[in-house]
């Protein structure tokens, strides 16, 4: 049986070959089995949203492959990634990413929607999510109505919509305070576990740390190897000591 | 389903609103300057259109209907001995002068025909008997032209080329492509009102036989009338169309400002696409994430611009029908067959989906990083 995900010897380059060139994800090697609850972290532009575009199929690697139980997808075409992000991956963002002129209802809907499932079929998928989100009540409200607890609950229910064997999140506390913050990684891993799903989130709040089976630390491009304990602890410590955790920017 | 198309453009209210002026815009001039167009074209051959000739034997290398000119009415008695000719029959088609009651002048086009056969005369008559025109100079005019023949009423004298002629009734829709009035009467009193002599014709119309073929017939009248052109009422109809929408340039000014039209309400309904679609730039990012397909998002651009160009075409045309009415009623006539209106659909359709166009590009190139940024 293959590993649920898989990179090898992955890079990625930014404007290769221009003075702007960036380094982002260096020769990183990673096997990640299913089931597991994994907490990539690492300072404000380490490559950890790049490495999480190369697991989801939004980026392609300069070099090295990317693949999805034994298949390939750093090699797939445009035509083809869509199908796989469809059956297998759901993604939760951190600024929710909701389609504003939905219901929660709806939002959920019409992710099922584009994962083919649809009619009264999917009307009713997406209201068992809301309920196991324990957004019912607030259904069909739309999402300027919701708090950000409640919007991101719409986000898992929509991550967890069409049963992907992988969920990719980035950050998805950074917007929350953090007690709504933990009652929501506590409800995804909850939902991801009871049916053995892969969530690999990218934080910096190390308030959440305590759901992680593995913490994976990036610095520079590069993933520090289990091996490397005396690196990986002193990065831990310097996460660590930045509470409040840092408000993440985009460097261009 | 889920419509995010519907849901996102009723969303966005003021932009889906210029939306819909731009394309009422656009469907208000079309339909108003192809209603216009199509009026002229019409107008162009009507009286041809209208008489039951098969043939029109005319003067050499005319460039229309409206500008006959005279030749020898020989041509009409060797026409009649033409194997395959039913019958022929002269009818003129001249310009004249009018004497307003109150003084002044005013060009018509003086038109004769035979009251016998009434081939070439007006369809429609709204006051008096067509059949009168037989007696001495008696002439029938159009009600849309009173005022400009100087508000004479049914029996009144006025004068035509100096010669005493009554008024004996009126027509309806008998209009002129250069909007010179009709002057009808028979060919004789015709003769007399016009400059030109006796012993001439402008026009001969023929009616081919039964058993005969109208082409047979028409190259048979050519051979024995060498100085004279012979048109089937098809080609002379449509020579004469042709020579005021092309020759004149007065189809390609109606042309142009429907182009216009189109173009302006393109670039609006362009501009509003557009920018709806960078502002949910993010929602379709987002939607390429979850797993769309760039033609599951086209396909949501493309359903607006339908949705845009229903409703924009509906009520585009609502409008376009009032200020025709309201042109109609100032005497403007203006056709709007329904073939015209399924036309003007198909083309505000087109106009929205091409001007989604440089959205469904920009969808191509979304950078999937957008999504990950708060
Ligand atoms: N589209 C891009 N073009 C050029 N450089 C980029 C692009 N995206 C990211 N980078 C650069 O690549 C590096 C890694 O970026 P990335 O966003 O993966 O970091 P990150 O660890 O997610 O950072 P943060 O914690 O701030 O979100 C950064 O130096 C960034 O400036
Ligand atoms: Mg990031």
């Amino acid at each position: 049986m293959p590993p649920l995900l898989e990179l090898i010897d992955v890079t990625r380059i930014y404007n290769e070959g221009s003075s702007s060139e960036v380094i982002a994800v260096n020769h990183v090697n990673l096997r990640i089995d299913t089931g597991r609850f994994v907490i990539l972290m690492g300072p404000s532009g380490s490559g950890k949203t790049t490495l999480l575009m190369l697991l989801g199929g939004l980026l392609k690697p300069t070099s090295g492959t990317v693949s999805l139980l034994g298949t390939e997808i750093s090699r797939l075409s445009e035509k083809e990634l869509p199908y796989v992000r469809r059956r297998q991956i759901g993604f939760i963002f951190q600024g929710f990413n909701l389609f504003p002129a939905l219901t929660a209802v709806e939002n959920v809907e019409a992710t099922l929607n584009v994962k083919e499932v649809r009619g009264q079929k999917a009307e009713q998928q997406a209201k068992v999510l809301l309920e196991k989100v324990g957004l019912t009540a607030r259904m069909h409200h739309l999402p300027e109505d919701l708090s950000g607890g409640e919007k991101q609950r719409v986000a898992v229910a929509r991550a967890l919509a069409g049963e992907p064997p992988i969920i990719l999140a980035d950050e998805p506390t950074a917007a929350l305070d953090s007690k709504t913050g933990r009652t929501i990684i506590g409800l995804l891993k909850e939902l991801s576990q009871r049916e053995n799903r892969l969530v690999f989130m990218v934080s910096h709040d190390n308030r959440i740390l305590d759901y992680a089976d593995e913490i994976l630390y990036m610095n520079d491009g590069m993933l520090l190897s289990h091996e490397d304990e005396e690196a990986s602890d002193r990065l831990r410590k310097q996460i660590m000591s930045s509470v409040p955790p840092p408000v993440p920017g985009w460097a261009e | 389903m889920v419509s995010i198309a519907r849901k996102n453009l009723f969303r966005d209210k003021l932009r889906f609103v210029i939306a819909l002026v731009g394309i009422q815009f656009a469907v208000v001039l079309i339909t108003i300057q192809a209603g216009v167009f199509l009026r002229f074209l019409v107008n162009a051959s009507v009286l041809i259109d209208h008489a039951h000739a098969d043939i029109w034997i005319t003067a050499r290398n005319l460039s229309n209907f409206e500008f006959g000119r005279a030749y020898s009415d020989k041509v009409y008695y060797l026409a009649q001995k033409v194997n395959g000719v039913d019958w022929a029959e002269k009818y003129m088609l001249t310009f004249s002068l009018w004497k307003r009651p109150s003084g002044g002048q005013e060009s018509v086009e003086l038109v004769g025909f035979d009251p016998e056969t009434m081939n070439g005369s007006p369809w429609q008559v709204i006051e008096g008997s067509l059949y009168d025109v037989k007696y001495l100079d008696q002439v029938m005019v159009d009600e849309a032209d009173l005022a400009r023949l100087g508000n004479p009423r049914v029996g009144d004298y006025i004068e035509v080329r100096g010669k005493k002629a009554r008024i004996i009734g009126l027509t309806r829709g008998a209009k002129s492509f250069t909007q010179t009035p009709f002057v009808f009467t028979s060919f004789e009193n015709a003769i007399r009102m016009s400059f030109l002599s006796r012993g001439q014709t402008v026009y001969v119309l023929v009616k081919v036989a039964p058993g005969y073929t109208v082409p047979d017939v028409q190259r048979r009248l050519q051979e024995v009338l060498p100085d004279n052109d012979v048109y089937t009422r098809q080609q002379f109809s449509n020579k004469s169309r042709r020579y005021w929408m092309v020759s004149t340039g007065a189809g390609l000014a109606l042309l142009a400002s429907a182009l216009m039209g189109l173009v302006i309400g393109t670039i609006i309904v362009g501009q509003t696409i557009y920018a709806s679609t960078i502002e949910h730039i993010k929602e379709f990012g987002t939607l390429k994430a979850i797993g769309a397909s760039n033609a599951d998002i086209y396909l949501i651009i493309i359903k607006q611009a339908l949705i845009n160009s229903v409703i924009g075409f509906s009520t585009g045309m609502i409008i376009a029908l009032g200020v025709i009415r309201l042109m109609r009623q100032g005497g403007l006539d203006v056709l709007m067959p329904w073939q015209m209106m399924i036309g003007i659909f198909a083309v505000t359709v087109m106009m929205c989906i091409s001007s989604s166009f440089i959205s469904i590009f920009k969808i191509t190139r979304i950078d999937p990083a957008l999504v990950f940024k708060s």
